[in-house]
């Protein structure tokens, strides 16, 4: 996942703001060809063959962009773009299998950083949404109650992250008081978004099961 | 012949006994039925108003998120420089809290401090001027409502909208301190200070007071120890309810 992207597809009902996260992905990933697609369905024909990367709005004209990360999951890196980023618009895309987010108001450099990040495996989380994520992996009362989130748990470290983030500290000051590095902080995040997703794909079997969809 | 008749009646009065027991019980019970019947009923109705009162915040919220949000964000792509973007961006920033904080989990003064220190790391970086966030003494954390939460990220955000605005600043101290059951906030710019910058009295200085008084806090504005402007804000915050 760490070469650069050659391919990307934005989808957004916005034709300013597609334009607005071109520039910012032409300026990350020098060359790349962006597709793009105005709504789900205009999505959906690129599925077939998925470029490797999708910045993805999450308030489509018709539908949550959620639905499309489920479906581009494990196909394609899916970056939420989006105005509000605040935990609970995030957290379900997060735990649909997104790899990260981005604010489209945040000025082509900015952008590009992020992007460039969230590619080299250091997607952002901010504090609100580190406390959506410690709320939902925090034990609960009853035993084999871990059951409910796929037996997918927190380590201790990865904990700890979580909870000096949650506090409003820089990856660096995290860094500093674990006494490890920055890029080692960065891992553990992504180890956390993708043990989201996990317990996501976990809990979605069950709900099969339950419905009788698995046998 | 009496007796049996005695008898007769004896046994025709304890049928009607039981019987008139018998419907007795039954109306208590109907009763009972009836008011559970009309408890459900008011707690139904209930729901129902709290489901539509939902509802219509959630379409509230997204005409606000398609019309205002899509507007602010044109806005922000169109702005001729990054200062400019920010007066739009700050404008983004409060319809989010509106969105947001209003139906949000209500949080601890931690959580709200961290969210507002996200929020100005973010800002600051995007025109280039450096956050030194201090925090210098142990803080509570007592629960804060929305309300409260609101009031405070409002009056940082003007405040750094402020530096960002005018005072040609590279670099904002941010310290913290709790002292005798108040909670200090100290913004220090390095830029070119108070009276350099006659505009600033205007219409953001005196909500960021209004909002200071809310907070049953106070407000003032001082010559920076770095050049710049310090703004001071105190606020009292009950020590009750330590993190766990």
């Amino acid at each position: 996942m760490n070469a650069p992207f050659s391919r990307a597809l934005v989808v957004d009902d916005l034709a300013s703001s597609r334009a607005w996260l071109g520039r910012a992905l032409a300026l990350a990933f020098p060359g790349i060809a962006v597709e793009q697609a105005a709504s789900l369905a205009e999505a959906s024909r690129h599925l077939a063959s998925p470029p490797p990367l999708a910045l993805i709005d999450l308030g489509l004209p018709d539908g949550s962009g959620v639905s499309l990360i489920e479906r581009l999951r494990g196909r394609a890196m899916c970056v939420v773009a989006t105005v509000f980023d605040d935990d609970a618009h995030l957290f379900p895309a997060l735990h649909a299998g997104a790899e990260g987010y981005v604010l489209k108001d945040q000025s082509h450099e900015a952008l590009a950083d992020m992007l460039r990040g969230i590619a080299a495996g250091q997607p952002p989380l901010s504090p609100s949404i580190a406390r959506r994520v410690l709320r939902h992996f925090a034990p609960v009362a009853a035993p084999g109650a871990a059951a409910a989130n796929g037996e997918v748990e927190l380590t201790a470290r990865e904990t700890e992250v979580l909870r000096l983030t949650a506090k409003g500290l820089t990856r660096q000051e995290v860094a500093q008081l674990l006494d490890i590095s920055a890029h080692t902080v960065a891992g553990y995040l992504k180890d956390v978004y993708r043990k989201l997703a996990v317990g996501s794909r976990a809990e979605a079997t069950l709900e099969a099961a339950r419905r009788g969809l698995v046998g | 012949m009496d007796r049996l008749l005695l008898v007769a009646l004896l046994v025709e009065g304890g049928v009607l006994l039981a019987l008139v027991a018998a419907l007795w019980r039954a109306r208590a019970r109907l009763a009972q039925v009836r008011e559970l019947a009309e408890a459900e009923r008011v707690r139904r109705e209930a729901a129902l108003c709290a489901e539509a009162a939902a509802a219509e915040r959630e379409r509230i919220y997204s005409d606000l998120h398609d019309d205002l949000g899509a507007k602010l964000l044109g806005l922000i792509h169109g702005a001729a420089s990054a200062r400019e973007a920010d007066q739009a961006r700050a404008l983004l920033q409060d319809l989010r809290d509106v969105v947001t904080r209003s139906r949000g989990t209500p949080g601890t003064l931690g959580d709200v401090l961290a969210d507002i220190r996200g929020e100005a790391a973010q800002r600051l970086a995007a025109v280039g001027i450096g956050l030194a966030w201090q925090e210098l003494d142990e803080l509570p954390d007592p629960p804060l409502d929305n309300e409260r939460a609101l009031h405070l990220h409002r009056i940082v955000r003007e405040a750094i909208s402020n530096v960002i605005r005018h005072a040609q600043a590279r670099r904002l101290r941010v310290r913290l301190r709790f002292s005798g059951g108040q909670l200090g906030l100290e913004l220090t710019d390095d830029g070119e200070g108070v009276e350099s910058s006659p505009g600033r009295a205007g219409a953001g200085m005196r909500s960021m007071r209004e909002r200071a008084a809310e907070l049953e806090g106070d407000i003032r504005w001082t010559p920076g120890t770095e050049g710049g402007t310090k703004v001071l804000l105190s606020m009292p915050i009950e020590r009750a309810q330590a993190a766990a």
